[in-house]
């Protein structure tokens, strides 16, 4: 055997988790899927020291409902959590977006811990997140638990907001049953593809009608946008063309009001040519969004 | 560290780099040269082996990773000197060109018609949409699945 290159921890318990954490350093990383974190090691994009993998630990895993919610475990595969009858049927926005991350293979090994951790800006389960009420389940190494939304979780604007002594250890929805939600994103090809945009909504229906409609884009600014207005837009309606159209162009002026409003230089590149391309597709991402939702 | 798997369906005991590719375990420990690397970031799908019969990529795989695990490469296909169905569909349907995906081609078909024995034709194109042909042989490598398909189905019947 080669000389490791870094020091490899699998902890199969919380003592072992813990004894694990107290080593970390600012250099050391937690392995969840891995289909981000080896492209990372393999650009050399990172300094690492140590790798604590989660994969062993029972109690990361698995989709179960628990009272009136949806406890996702942050090692649960975007597979699982597209292929789950309760998230399919509660949670439809997160199904279709877990449904459509990379492919098969990466859905078989990325997880929801690690996309949302890395909080890459096209990371399709972020819109997802704030859109259905999530809540971050935070393990500490001290071994108390506390529950973060999506908002105070990406409060810095990046990065979660999360300590070193501190795990993603799962992630739980409410389950609203008169709520249904949905997911699209538009990306330079059909199947393996990053979100350009994405859009995701969530709404009652009443007599056919739009009600208390959420809104969120993703892929246009660091974290996701939310679209209040759309409420109004929408609600009280089934989405008439007319409604469609104007939806579109206030999402098309939100996405150029985000380049103007930054003083600092982003941190989120978009080059010009992008801009003006999401601020036309914005109107076919609408589209789609509202016809999927209308599809069982 | 000390890892316990099941490779191609024997049990194994290894001390290893925990951190080390599977892919470069693979090919340069155990010497099994079936998984090709291609990208190496998971784009192109020729390092695909299955982990507990799902497809994974070995090129974004940790060797750690494997602990309690089942996995299978192209070389644990073939059975007492018989290749698998999908490789004799893949042969004789002229689904391989110059080769170099074949693995992974195979092995995604192989995940999906263990989990789903007879698949819609989108459904064939969905489970190998992460791996490229790039001598563009898609049109002879969706007929090789699909005859694989039809075929067990058809003996099975029988």
């Amino acid at each position: 055997m080669r000389e490791p290159r870094w020091e490899y921890l699998q902890p199969a318990d919380r003592e072992e988790l813990f004894a694990a954490m107290a080593q970390m350093t600012e250099d050391s990383v937690f392995l969840a899927g891995g289909t981000d974190l080896l492209c990372e090691i393999r650009e050399a994009k990172i300094k690492i020291d140590r790798i604590v993998s989660l994969g062993l630990l029972k109690e990361f895993s698995g989709i179960r409902l628990e009272g009136d919610g949806i406890r996702i475990g942050s090692m649960a595969t975007h597979g699982e959590i597209a292929a789950d009858p309760s998230v399919r049927r509660y949670l439809r926005a997160l199904a279709e977006a877990c449904a459509h991350v990379g492919s098969k293979q990466i859905r078989n090994k990325g997880t929801i811990g690690g996309n949302l951790m890395n909080a890459s800006p096209a990371g399709d389960m972020i819109p997802c997140f704030f859109l259905l009420h999530g809540k971050a389940e935070i393990l500490s190494s001290d071994g108390t638990t506390r529950f973060a939304e999506a908002g105070e979780f990406y409060r810095g604007g990046g990065a979660p907001a999360m300590e070193r002594n501190e795990v993603l250890a799962a992630v739980h929805f409410p389950v609203v049953p008169e709520r249904d939600s949905f997911f699209v994103k538009l990306g330079s090809r059909t199947e393996v593809t990053i979100a350009q945009i994405s859009a995701c909504m969530s709404a009652k229906k009443k007599d056919g009608m739009f009600e208390d409609v959420e809104f969120y884009l993703g892929s246009v600014d660091r974290t996701p946008l939310p679209v209040p207005e759309a409420a109004a837009i929408l609600g009280g309606s089934l989405g008439t063309v007319e409604e469609r159209n104007r939806l579109s162009e206030l999402l098309s002026k939100r996405i150029q009001e985000i380049q103007a409003k930054r003083k600092r230089p982003p941190r989120l590149k978009i080059r010009e040519s992008e801009r003006h391309y999401k601020e036309r597709a914005v109107k076919g991402v609408v589209y789609d969004l509202l016809d999927g939702f209308d599809r069982p | 560290m000390r890892i316990e798997y099941w490779l191609n369906g024997e049990h194994r005991v290894d001390e290893v780099d925990g951190s080390r590719r599977l892919l470069d375990y693979l090919r340069e420990d155990l010497g099994l040269t079936g998984t090709k690397e291609g990208c190496g970031e998971g784009e192109c799908g020729a390092c695909t082996v299955l982990l507990d019969n799902k497809a994974v990529h070995a090129c974004l795989t940790m060797v750690g990773q494997l602990q309690g695990r089942s996995l299978t490469t192209i070389e644990g296909l073939e059975k007492n000197g018989e290749l698998d169905r999908l490789q004799q569909t893949f042969i004789r349907n002229g689904a391989i060109q110059c080769g170099f995906c074949s693995p992974g081609m195979i092995l995604s078909a192989k995940a999906l018609l263990m989990e789903n024995p007879n698949p819609s034709d989108e459904e064939i194109r969905m489970a190998i949409a992460g791996n490229i042909c790039r001598c563009s042989g898609y049109r002879e490598i969706r007929a090789a699945i699909r005859e694989a398909a039809d075929s067990a189905r058809e003996e099975a019947e029988e």
